[in-house]
């Protein structure tokens, strides 16, 4: 096999190996129907650089994904920072009463009073299941910084979750 | 379960799998970059959609190919002019023959200048619509003899021209990254059209190309391929100008 041919297999792997979590990564942040061709490009991005590709390139490919959403949205990026949605069906639950939906209904409230950036570092880890490493590749940064930010978004949805404070008591026995 | 645990159920992408489709989509795309035969899906996708009218009269599937030589779209960006240079045929026959010999819409046998139906330079890029041998119209973008990009326009059947002073959108896209994004545009134009210019929401001006009863302009950016209405096209002509959103381009 000449050098040519161990790129294009390498290549060919590379998108087997990571065509279905990048494509979920792409979802996660822009509308399903412009998904597709987020991946595109990226797929042509690493191509056209594949001799840079890191043997772990999936934090590469989503931190190409990131610019090229941001390029293809520009005209929008300037009201709305780039931010990653909820399930399709947030707007259509419906309380029945049990803790789990409860609890799922907190967290949504939880998750929409954090900031973008806050949801952005939450969702690499918790959605995305990468590392601290391989997220502050993502977001170009190092991995203390990313620690950092991941600790304090945890916090912040934390607080979000808690009971409200004594200022602003909801209940009686806050009260007494 | 931790909290970063419980977020999970939150997850838009929760449980998906690519649909086969989608895995037959995006391999063949695969293997299109890699032959050097394909460009990004948002351009050739937003092209398919801003041209959905056409479609029916005629419009082959717009397909870019870009020849991927390092530096032309560096060139192209770093040169480029608002103002285009008309050229005629016989002053691109070099980047006709070219555009000709690629194997968009069919390789022409045979290239001369009067099948060249409109030419632009601007800087050191040439901009080109021709008839090729088989009668397809293609668009053809290159930096001397280097091509750029090549891309069917029409496979040949008569595109019914737009009313008088008025245009129409046959295509419009963007194409590369950061620095070296550029945007491309071209449509028919109505009898009495003299001259076409696009108006970009940053304040910029584009003033296009008109011959023949087609327009077409090209320039740094990502506008083209935006879905959004990030420019005006402002079509003059004797009796009175008319200004188009791009949504609003039939």
């Amino acid at each position: 096999m000449d050098h040519q041919g161990t790129a294009e297999e390498r290549f060919r792997a590379l998108h087997e190996d990571t065509f279905a979590d990048l494509l979920r990564f792409v979802e996660r942040r822009v509308p399903p129907d412009e998904a597709e061709d987020i991946v595109s490009t990226v797929y042509l991005t690493a191509w056209r650089r594949h001799a840079e590709l890191p043997e772990d390139a999936r934090p590469w490919l989503f931190a190409v994904a990131r610019r090229t959403m941001a390029n293809q949205t520009r005209g929008w990026l300037r009201r709305r920072a780039l931010d990653v949605r909820l399930t399709a069906t947030e707007q259509h639950e419906v309380p029945d009463g049990s803790s789990g939906t409860a609890a799922r209904l907190d967290l949504q409230r939880a998750w929409r009073s954090l900031s973008a950036a806050d949801r952005e570092v939450l969702a690499l880890v918790a959605f995305d299941g990468l590392t601290a490493d391989q997220a502050a590749t993502v977001l170009n940064c190092r991995r203390s910084a990313f620690t950092m930010r991941l600790g304090r978004a945890r916090k912040r949805l934390q607080s979000a979750l808690e009971p409200a404070t004594p200022d602003h008591p909801r209940t009686l026995q806050e009260l007494s | 379960m931790n909290d970063l645990e419980e977020l999970a159920v939150l997850d838009p992408a929760r449980h998906t799998e690519p649909t086969p489709a989608q895995w037959t989509r995006s391999r063949n795309f695969v293997e299109r970059t890699m032959a050097g035969r394909a460009a990004s899906f948002p351009v050739r996708r937003r092209w398919v959609a801003a041209g959905a009218v056409t479609v029916a009269a005629g419009l082959v599937g717009a397909v870019v190919i870009p020849s991927l030589v390092p530096g032309v779209t560096e060139k192209a960006v770093a040169s480029w002019t608002a103002m285009p240079t008309a050229r005629t045929g016989d002053q691109v026959l070099p980047q006709a023959e070219a555009c000709g010999a690629s194997d968009v819409s069919g390789s022409s046998t045979t290239v001369s200048a009067s099948d060249v139906i409109l030419a632009e330079q601007r800087g050191d890029a040439t901009m080109l619509i021709m008839r090729k041998t088989n009668g397809h119209i293609v668009e053809c973008l290159g930096v001397g003899d280097d091509r750029l990009a090549s891309m069917g326009l029409t496979d040949g059947t008569p595109l019914p021209p737009p009313p008088a002073g008025k245009l129409t959108l046959e295509t419009r896209s963007s194409y590369g990254d950061d620095d070296n994004m550029f945007s491309n545009i071209v449509g028919l134009a109505g009898p009495g059209v003299t001259s076409v210019e696009l108006r970009l929401n940053d304040g910029g001006t584009v003033h296009a190309s008109v011959k023949a009863g087609w327009w077409g302009a090209w320039w740094p950016g990502p506008e083209g391929g935006e879905g959004t209405d990030e420019f005006t096209v402002i079509a003059h002509s004797a009796t009175g100008d008319t200004t188009y959103l791009p949504s609003q381009l039939p």
